[in-house]
């Protein structure tokens, strides 16, 4: 695992300019007083991505094939490219939260350190169920195929979702309950089910890539 | 060390049926045209692609049960992949370092120095040969017991692959339970390194033979249309016809030069065993 640790954050060394740049971006965003949740998860996901870069890194020019006769199992493999975009979606949050929160901190009045964080954590939520829904549809279709495939599916699921009637009062009675929990609670529930969204996307994709030939 | 029956894999034009053998202690070839089967052979054994029959085992574990921990004591070399070529030799070492329990780290640092594999230019700026050389160098890193190595030698000039058989006999050389299983489409690369010689053609495996044997029974008999109808047919494995009459393969060279002293009788080397035994016709 941590061979394959190194050898993505080595990758990632080619891909350093971007990074920067994207967080001098989110360091604009900030002092232009844009949303500043919205640049949490912006850096967060943004940063996340980069794992999608190392699949393809790894795709380029038939490279799996030597990469999967050394010694880790493809479980490994995927189990690993979840923890690398984890860590770089951290990366980012971190930056964000603590970078942001500082500046704001530092020029506004009123901040509230407990709102921030309850932002912040709403964003890691956000990070898990990202990681949940690229990785397999990257590791099926590849870097080009895998995007469009995945445009399909969310809009797709955004069409049915505007489609499917609610029976009178479902929704207002979910939405009742909901306003009733306290954030902590809600944040607890988020993650409760980010996690099983994840190792539910893992267990797909673990399968996805045993079935692979290269 | 290794050991395959009837692996299978079908594709729509083209199947796969091996069964093959490598010894410890021995430098074992696999030759063929572009084509033959001997790429797809290499993935089946490293489970790169399913087989769709057969058994096998490496290393004495079932192919289809090899483990990473297995995968330990192998090193391979592939001839259309390796490490990303945006990494450099320096970023390699601590990945070999991690992955492989007994990556000698020195002793791969001097090696690369020694062929002059530069340490922090990306693997992308490296010529031919000195990508073959550092995935060998990789191979050889880890005191594996089996090397499986898929046209290394293919696009080298002489010196480079010279330099990669130097590095394979003083592979073997370290041990006795060693042993390596090497492709080629040209068979002249690997003459003076193999062993023995299985030759593959339309994905089946049609000759195994050692190579003292192949080298000192084999022959080519050039013969005109009069003196291939005297011929004893029985010791004639492919025939080929030709302006002056038959180019003929055999496997009894001594029995035609004691019985035929008025014909051709050339050494066959392994490249043109391999030409009459796929262009020849059967006799």
């Amino acid at each position: 695992m941590k061979g394959l640790l190194i050898k993505d954050f080595k990758l990632l060394k080619n891909q350093l300019t971007i990074l920067f740049v994207i967080a001098i971006i989110a360091g604009v965003l900030v002092i232009t007083n844009y949303d500043p949740s919205f640049i949490i998860g912006y850096l967060t996901s943004v940063y996340s991505i980069f794992v999608l870069s190392t699949i393809s890194y790894d795709e380029l020019d038939n490279g799996n094939a030597f990469l999967f006769t050394l010694p880790f199992s493809r479980k490994l493999y995927v189990v690993e490219k979840y923890i690398f975009g984890i860590i770089m979606g951290l990366i980012g949050w971190a930056l964000a939260t603590f970078g942001g929160g500082f500046y704001l901190m530092v020029k506004t009045n009123t901040f509230s350190m407990l709102e921030w964080f309850t932002v912040a954590s709403s964003c890691v939520i956000i990070l898990l169920f990202c990681l949940a829904i690229m990785i397999p549809f990257q590791l099926k279709f590849g870097a080009e195929k895998g995007r469009i495939a995945l445009f399909v599916v969310v809009f797709a699921l955004i069409g049915i979702s505007s489609l499917v009637r609610l029976p009178d009062g479902v929704k207002e009675s979910f939405l009742k309950q909901v306003n009733m929990l306290s954030n902590g609670a809600l944040i607890g529930i988020g993650f409760l089910i980010a996690f099983i969204v994840l190792f539910l996307s893992m267990a797909i994709s673990i399968r996805i890539q045993e079935k692979k030939e290269f | 060390m290794l050991e395959v029956q009837g692996l299978r894999k079908e594709y729509n034009a083209f199947t796969l049926d091996c069964t093959l053998e490598v010894k410890p202690g021995y430098v074992t070839g696999l030759i063929g045209q572009n084509g033959a089967g001997k790429s797809t052979t290499f993935k089946a054994l490293l489970g790169l692609i399913h087989a769709d029959g057969g058994q096998g085992e490496i290393l004495g574990k079932d192919i289809k049960s090899i483990t990473a921990k297995d995968k330990q004591k192998i090193g391979v070399v592939l001839s259309d992949s390796g490490f990303s070529e945006y990494l450099s030799v320096q970023d390699l070492v601590p990945i070999l370092k991690e992955l492989y329990e007994e990556f000698d780290k020195n002793d791969f640092l001097k090696q690369c120095e020694r062929f002059g594999l530069p340490m922090k230019k990306k693997l992308k700026t490296f010529s031919t040969g000195m990508k073959v050389k550092l995935k060998l160098l990789v191979a050889m890193s880890h005191n594996a017991s089996l090397l499986i190595l898929d046209e290394p030698t293919a696009g080298l000039d002489v010196i480079a692959r010279n330099e990669v058989l130097e590095m394979l006999r003083e592979f073997m050389e370290q041990g006795q339970d060693r042993a390596i299983l090497i492709s080629s489409h040209i068979a002249t690369d690997l003459e003076s390194l193999c062993d023995d010689f299985y030759m593959i053609h339309d994905g089946k495996i049609v000759v195994h033979e050692e190579t003292d044997v192949l080298l000192s029974d084999y022959a080519i008999l050039k013969v005109t249309e009069e003196q291939f109808q005297t011929l004893e047919k029985q010791y004639l494995l492919r025939k080929k016809k030709e302006y002056y009459g038959y180019d003929c393969l055999t496997n009894q060279k001594q029995f035609f030069m004691d019985n035929y002293k008025d014909i051709v009788v050339e050494k066959s080397g392994i490249d043109e065993f391999l030409w009459m035994m796929i262009r020849g016709e059967r006799i």
